[in-house]
């Protein structure tokens, strides 16, 4: 199983402010420190049209970074191709993935915010059918990078099936529910005649250990992360956004808290390995958020990295 | 002047070693051509980590796409490169009209503010009726350019008027006439004495060789023209199809240009003897000064 280091989204957020320009300056040094610690891949993620300059054109920042590394394999979790216009996207995509020297995965989703559709002049409820548009302009180029989709809706499904993509499911996702997917995309696959793509998985992770933070000074940290994201952005019950339900936001968050990887770092290699029995190919562990960027994160990582990499970026 | 190298060979290895190649010899930007197939600004921002002080220029089309796309990308490339980007545009066949609204929309992007626009072809936000949640009246494009202000120059003639009025430099392209140029330019400065000092102008040439070597006299009359005629701040060295297609010409030509007519069009004139004595290291390669 491969295993990735995630999520780089460029951000300078109120909880941890930072500068941009010192911010993309230091992420092709940073890919040089995942590429030395062994992983197998960076990932990053877009959103755009947000008060923290969350990146908007992840694979613009892949190719700078690309250049500065020799093995490392850079990925998108998720890129939100729905968003863009197919043409302009499968040249942006070929060009990063030549760039990089052909070590581009490119995870695609639709996206949710109203806003961000509805800054670029597009309709929300037609994101199904624009991801299809871009999975056939990608599809079509003459060196497609590998492809992952997230999501796991039906539509989702039988469209990456249909033209042997891989997957890349949740990571709120629980063990028996991972297998599930696993199953369920299998059949999928063969109602298209085809073999199943790989299969990955996100995943919040934290390695406790000397030098690093406490489990449950992580957990809070990513609370934060993830209230002010979700209270943000979600809509979760007719058109109230999650801070207007508070109640009903936390008890959505629970599950992020209850599917994190968080402990000593056997327990967090013990996890990863059932998820390899359940024919997972690639896990992207997510230690790098805005609340945990900097060296405790990369001290976390180092333990991680120690005891659970192959040479070859796989978990032992 | 400031000298800026064309890239022709977008493949990884010929970008990176023609850019590399001209940031040694003193260049001071190397300049990236968008097309059907290649994001130039991609391009521009992989160049990050290979040179230090280069400035990369790219010609990206607009039109088609949305300019919010453009917009993000070269942001996103200005902030990985530190700061080194130069946003060229470009009309894409049969837009030439939308230029002005283009124009627009990027300048309101490029600022750090949120922003509506209604437009002839865009309403950003657009506020369509399937959009329904948590809507915005304003957005805010993010992150912001690296830059305070970001360089947008107006790339060949379309839009170039409408580059002006909006404080676009432009650049010229290498098959126009320096006399048609200078005639432009002239109505220009009257039209706009004040604003025209803040306006960069560049222009692409294609220097003259002979047995693979830049014709110096040639080449040193040809850039006083158009100092003349524009105040050229730019030139954008674009070597000819035979040049181009051999790395090692190619870089002979860079060379040539870099040592041996960068020095000769920096100033307005040279102290009597400094020709000769620049020259003397390069027998029988002499400038003779007219």
């Amino acid at each position: 199983m491969r295993v990735g280091a995630g999520l780089w989204t460029l951000q300078s957020t109120q909880s941890a402010p930072a500068n941009l320009a010192a911010t993309y300056l230091d992420f092709p040094r940073g890919a040089q420190r995942v590429e030395a610690l062994g992983f197998d891949s960076l990932w990053m993620a877009e959103h755009r049209f947000w008060y923290d300059g969350w990146c908007p054109q992840p694979l613009v920042a892949i190719a700078a970074a690309a250049r500065a590394t020799t093995r490392l394999r850079f990925g998108t979790s998720m890129l939100l191709v729905s968003q863009h216009e197919p043409a302009r996207f499968a040249r942006l995509a070929s060009t990063a993935a030549a760039q990089s020297g052909g070590r581009l995965d490119l995870g695609i989703g639709l996206g949710h915010r109203d806003a961000e559709f509805d800054g670029l002049s597009l309709r929300r409820n037609q994101r199904g059918a624009r991801m299809t548009d871009a999975l056939d302009e990608l599809v079509a180029l003459p060196e497609c990078p590998p492809l992952w989709i997230g999501g796991m809706a039906p539509a989702a499904l039988e469209r990456g099936a249909a033209r042997g993509t891989g997957f890349v499911l949740p990571q709120t996702l629980y063990p028996n529910e991972v297998a599930d997917f696993v199953d369920k995309i299998g059949g999928y696959a063969s109602d298209a005649g085809r073999a199943p793509g790989p299969i990955g998985i996100l995943k919040d992770c934290w390695v406790t250990g000397p030098g690093t933070i406490s489990a449950d000074d992580v957990r809070e940290r990513i609370r934060r992360h993830y209230r002010e994201e979700a209270g943000a952005w979600w809509v979760l019950k007719g058109d109230s956004t999650g801070f207007e339900q508070p109640e009903l936001l936390d008890r959505q968050l629970q599950r992020v808290f209850d599917t994190a990887l968080i402990g000593p770092v056997d327990e967090v290699i013990e996890s990863l390995r059932e998820l390899r029995a359940a024919s997972v190919d690639l896990v992207t562990l997510r230690f790098w958020f805005d609340v945990t960027a900097g060296e405790e994160a990369w001290r976390s990582m180092e333990l991680f990295a120690a005891d659970a990499l192959t040479e070859e970026g796989q978990l032992r | 002047m400031r000298f800026g190298w064309k890239l022709t060979d977008i493949n990884a290895a010929g970008t990176v070693e023609a850019s590399v190649d001209a940031e040694r010899l003193g260049y001071d930007l190397v300049w990236v051509d968008g097309s059907a197939t290649v994001s130039a600004v991609t391009v521009a921002a992989s160049l990050a980590s290979v040179t230090s002080g280069l400035r990369v220029g790219v010609t990206e089309a607009v039109g088609v796409d949305h300019p919010i796309y453009l917009a993000e990308e070269a942001a996103v490339a200005d902030l990985a490169l530190g700061g080194r980007l130069i946003l060229g545009v470009r009309a894409a066949p049969g837009t030439e009209d939308s230029m002005p609204e283009i124009l627009d929309l990027l300048s309101e992007c490029a600022a750090s503010h949120p922003f509506r626009h209604a437009g002839d072809r865009w309403n950003v936000p657009a506020h369509l009726e399937q959009n329904v949640f948590n809507l915005e009246d304003l957005i805010r494009v993010a992150p912001a350019p690296a830059q305070i202000e970001l360089p947008m120059w107006v790339v060949g003639a379309a839009g170039r008027d409408a580059g002006v009025e909006r404080g676009f430099g432009f650049v010229a392209d290498v098959a126009e006439s320096p006399a048609d140029l200078a005639s432009w330019w002239a109505t220009v400065r009257s039209d706009h004495p004040k604003l025209v000092r803040r306006l960069r102008r560049t222009a692409c040439w294609t220097p003259p060789v002979a047995n693979g070597r830049v014709v110096l006299d040639d080449a040193v009359s040809q850039l006083r023209v158009l100092q003349e005629s524009i105040g050229l701040d730019l030139v954008l060295v674009t070597a000819d199809d035979e040049t181009a297609a051999d790395a090692e010409r190619a870089g002979l030509m860079r060379s040539d240009l870099a040592r041996h007519v960068r020095p000769l069009v920096q100033l307005d004139r040279l102290p009597p003897g400094l020709a000769d004595h620049w020259a003397e290291a390069i027998t029988p390669y002499r400038y003779r000064q007219p």
